[in-house]
């Protein structure tokens, strides 16, 4: 039998806080099996609905083999269950996006600790999108966290201008109105008469609006060399997204930002780490040949869909995450999503779809997208 | 038998070409009685009931690899739509949505007039005025040319849409779901083989679809559309068809079933259970639900018993039982990583929720084969093939108002063990949106004059002139 993890939650914080901001270091397989343990054995012992996942699957610390062994739940489960493991109460939760069906349709994460997410988003962050440590001003085309704190996106780009941002840097939308198109033209306009380099971060969709904003204005932008943008949310194929070549292609265009120092987010709302496309320090000309890669404290598999078993290495498989920032709730998910993972990282194929195979029967996915 | 040349060297100009010759092809449809051309088509369609006929032979050998299902998913499927590919059905057809089938053919009187229905008088006793419309005659008309544009992965799908275009006297030019090629390109090429003039009369193309410059072209050259397909299909569909030209959609629908207790083996007082009857319902049940591996808009998702919840529980163990005959007998076909994912949340989802003590129970099937859930929640979410999810509901409202919201969706229902509640239900479903309601066994394969989500089948396809002499 294992030996009981320890679960003293501080310290477990405090050891994570010195990983995170070590985030060139690797963390070896023992560590990682180590550490992950840990997690599990504090979520265990925190989250009764886990725990009971956890018993009826036959796993509980110290029976626990290896970290893989560890139950995953599914993304879903942030639908429907409270996957709180910390105490009192949650210093923010963060939600996905809604649906019509209103709220109880959205998935929520409670957040045990802001500054541990602060230290996990911050530090990956600054390896992929300022490798040259310099501080610039950072324009986020989502709305601020203080008219948004069910944002995990927001908060995320709060943290970013916290750590790298200079005079200049703000958030350029609001949740009702979306994108303030009159003050984002401003302040690029600015960057571009002070040949001040900046870092422009957006979803896709608002990139997609920003273009269409412009062609309608007639303006492009030539932002000076050293600026970089952050595109999150691209990768999924959903028919109503531009194609990201084509996206990249108009977003070169519309700022003058080349293709290759932008770099595309993977993060989910469930996941308090991101994975970023190293191409500020790697660069890869083929968009398609472009991996992401993970901090040392998030591991990712592909499994057989039909199995969930682990797919050899360089196989497409669904992607599950252990996640050691998510101590405060669950660090091993399932997600919808598709990929392979090999040596160079992780390749993103996308939301599993099923519409396409489907007959006329309705999908779910296609309803909540419809009602969105 | 080898399959029509499909080939498009270069789309725009082909397809208008293709247009253009269906158009000029509408004069051999005209000049046919509609029951000479239901007897024609239905030559054709019998071949696939004959377990010797190299057109059925063809069909099975190809729709596995088409369209992801078993061989012994395929021969169900063919089965079932070809039942209505026959001569008497298709005449059956007709006078189901015509009444008298010349209305096709010709203008032919008015069967009841309206001044007669208003006095309540036999139509020959009605004096035959202008003012009593004693003198109207009706006729049904197709168009010049139809466009169909098939979606998905269920076979038989658009044989079926070509067969009512011709009854109609429509050409048709169709293009194929990408899992039901191979049945209606074999209907065609049977109808060739037969040397039927009818051949000439509808084409089966490919091209790429979306907001592509060849299909707006086509939307702006045909006289009629009609589309199989995503919500979001159809929309774009209808707005890149021009105003004048009618667009029949049929976008994606939901089915789902309502069993009473008499259907479980609960007799109303005073009467005995019948024998074996829940085990004859699970079945059932298992078998609308598994049939297309649940692809079809008339595949029941969700199941609500009537009832205490032990009723609703005993269905759900019983329907496990039978989901797993139903995967020995009629295996699952292939399922795409997006089905295969939702049934993996699906499952994990409902672990969880039997973990927490809140009552759902899971039982599943190898791999992602298929999956039955108890739910007395009602958080579970469907859409995962060969997945049933069961409930109980004290009364047809609670089911009416869980099922409000899905309303434009709604279709089938299956209806087992009603009793004296099944008027009062289907009145109560009916007013929210679902347009058939039918015994469970029956769901899979509605028959060729079902109103096709509301509309006759043949209704839809047609305008009605009328003269009044």
């Amino acid at each position: 039998m294992t030996p009981e993890p320890d679960v003293d939650v501080a310290r477990m914080q405090g050891d994570l806080v010195r990983i995170f901001r070590a985030p060139g270091r690797a963390i070896d397989d023992e560590e990682f099996d180590l550490l992950a343990r840990r997690s599990f054995a504090h979520q265990f012992g925190a989250n009764e609905v886990y725990r009971r996942f956890c018993e009826s699957r036959g796993k509980k610390p110290g029976t626990v083999g290896e970290w893989q062994e560890i139950p995953c739940v599914p993304a879903t489960a942030f639908k429907h269950f409270d996957l709180y493991s910390g105490g009192g109460e949650p210093a923010a939760v963060f939600e996905t996006s809604g649906t019509s069906r209103g709220r109880s349709a959205r998935g929520r994460h409670p957040i045990m600790s802001m500054a541990l997410y602060r230290e996990a988003a911050t530090a990956w962050f600054g390896a992929h999108l300022v490798p040259d440590a310099v501080r610039l001003p950072v324009i986020c085309l989502v709305p601020d966290p203080d008219s948004l704190p069910s944002s995990s996106l927001s908060a995320m780009m709060g943290f970013a201008i916290d750590a790298f941002g200079a005079e200049g840097s703000g958030f350029f939308a609001h949740p009702e109105t979306g994108v303030d198109s009159p003050a984002l033209r401003a302040a690029l306009e600015a960057a571009v008469t002070e040949g001040m380099p900046v870092l422009v971060m957006g979803t896709a969709f608002a990139w997609v609006h920003w273009i269409e904003q412009c062609r309608a204005w007639n303006v492009s932008f030539r932002l000076p060399e050293g600026s970089r943008l952050m595109e999150t949310g691209g990768f999924k194929g959903l028919s109503r997204e531009v194609p990201r070549a084509e996206l990249y292609a108009e977003l070169e265009e519309t700022l003058g930002i080349p293709q290759p120092r932008m770099v595309n987010e993977y993060g989910m709302t469930e996941l308090l780490s991101q994975l970023y496309e190293p191409v500020l320090t790697e660069p890869v000309v083929d968009l398609s040949a472009r991996t992401h890669r993970a901090p040392p404290w998030l591991r990712v598999r592909a499994l057989d869909p039909e199995t969930l078993e682990p797919v050899p290495d360089g196989k497409r498989g669904l992607l599950a995450f252990f996640d050691l920032a998510n101590l405060g709730s669950v660090s091993a998910i399932l997600t919808e999503d598709v990929g392979v993972v090999g040596e160079s990282g992780l390749r993103l194929l996308g939301r599993a779809s099923g519409a396409e195979a489907r007959g006329c029967s309705l999908a779910m996915e296609e309803l909540l997208e419809e009602a969105r | 038998m080898s399959s029509p040349d499909t080939s498009v060297p270069d789309p725009a100009v082909e397809l208008a070409r293709i247009v253009e010759e269906l158009r000029g092809a509408r004069t051999v449809l005209l000049d046919r009685p509609a029951t000479e051309i239901a007897t024609l088509l239905g030559s054709v369609g019998e071949r696939f009931l004959d377990p010797g006929d190299p057109l059925r032979i063809e069909a099975l050998e190809r729709i596995p690899g088409e369209a992801g299902l078993s061989k012994a998913m395929a021969a169900r499927v063919v089965d079932g739509m070809a039942r209505d590919w026959t001569i008497d059905r298709l005449r059956t057809l007709l006078v189901s949505e015509f009444g008298d089938p010349r209305l096709l053919d010709r203008f032919v009187a008015a069967p009841v007039t309206e001044g007669a229905q208003r006095r309540g008088k036999a139509p020959d006793k009605a004096p035959r005025t202008a003012a009593t419309g004693g003198d109207r005659h009706l006729r049904a008309i197709g168009d010049g040319v139809a466009l169909h544009i098939g979606a998905g992965s269920v076979p038989g799908v658009c044989a079926t849409s070509v067969i009512r275009s011709l009854l109609v006297k429509t050409p048709v030019l169709v293009k194929p779901g990408a899992g039901d090629r191979a049945l209606t390109e074999l209907f065609v090429a049977g109808l060739t083989e037969a040397a039927t003039p009818l051949a000439a009369a509808v084409a089966v193309r490919y091209w790429e679809g979306g907001e592509s410059p060849v299909e707006e072209a086509l939307l702006s050259s045909v006289d009629r559309v009609v589309v199989y397909g995503s919500d979001r299909t159809a929309r774009s569909v209808r707005d890149r068809t021009p105003p004048h030209t009618p667009v029949v959609l049929y976008h994606h629908r939901i089915s789902i079933a309502l069993i009473g207790e008499e259907a479980i083996g609960v007799a109303p007082p005073g009467a005995a259970a019948a024998d074996g009857i829940l085990e004859s319902t699970a079945a059932d049940l298992a078998y609308a639900a598994s049939t297309f591996d649940q692809r079809g808009c008339v595949s029941p998702h969700r199941a609500w018993v009537l009832g205490a919840p032990e009723g609703a529980l005993r269905l759900a163990e019983a329907t496990a039982r039978a989901m797993a005959r139903e995967e020995a007998a009629v295996p699952a076909g292939l399922r795409s990583e997006g089905e295969q994912a939702r049934v993996q949340q699906l499952r994990g989802h409902a672990e969880m929720e039997e973990a927490a003590g809140r009552g759902v129970r899971l039982w599943k099937g190898d791999g992602t084969a298929w999956t039955v859930v108890y739910d007395p929640t009602g958080v579970i979410e469907v859409g995962a093939p060969r997945t049933l999810v069961i409930a109980a509901a004290e009364g047809i409202e609670a089911v009416v108002a869980t099922l409000r919201r899905e309303g434009p969706h709604l279709q089938s229902v299956g209806m087992a063990g009603l009793g004296a509640e099944e008027a009062r239900a289907v009145e109560a479903l009916t007013r929210i949106g679902a347009t058939r309601f039918a015994a469970l066994a029956d769901l899979p394969f509605p028959p060729a004059w079902w109103h096709h989500d509301g509309e006759g089948p043949l209704r839809a396809l047609v305008s009605w002139a009328e003269w009044t002499l």
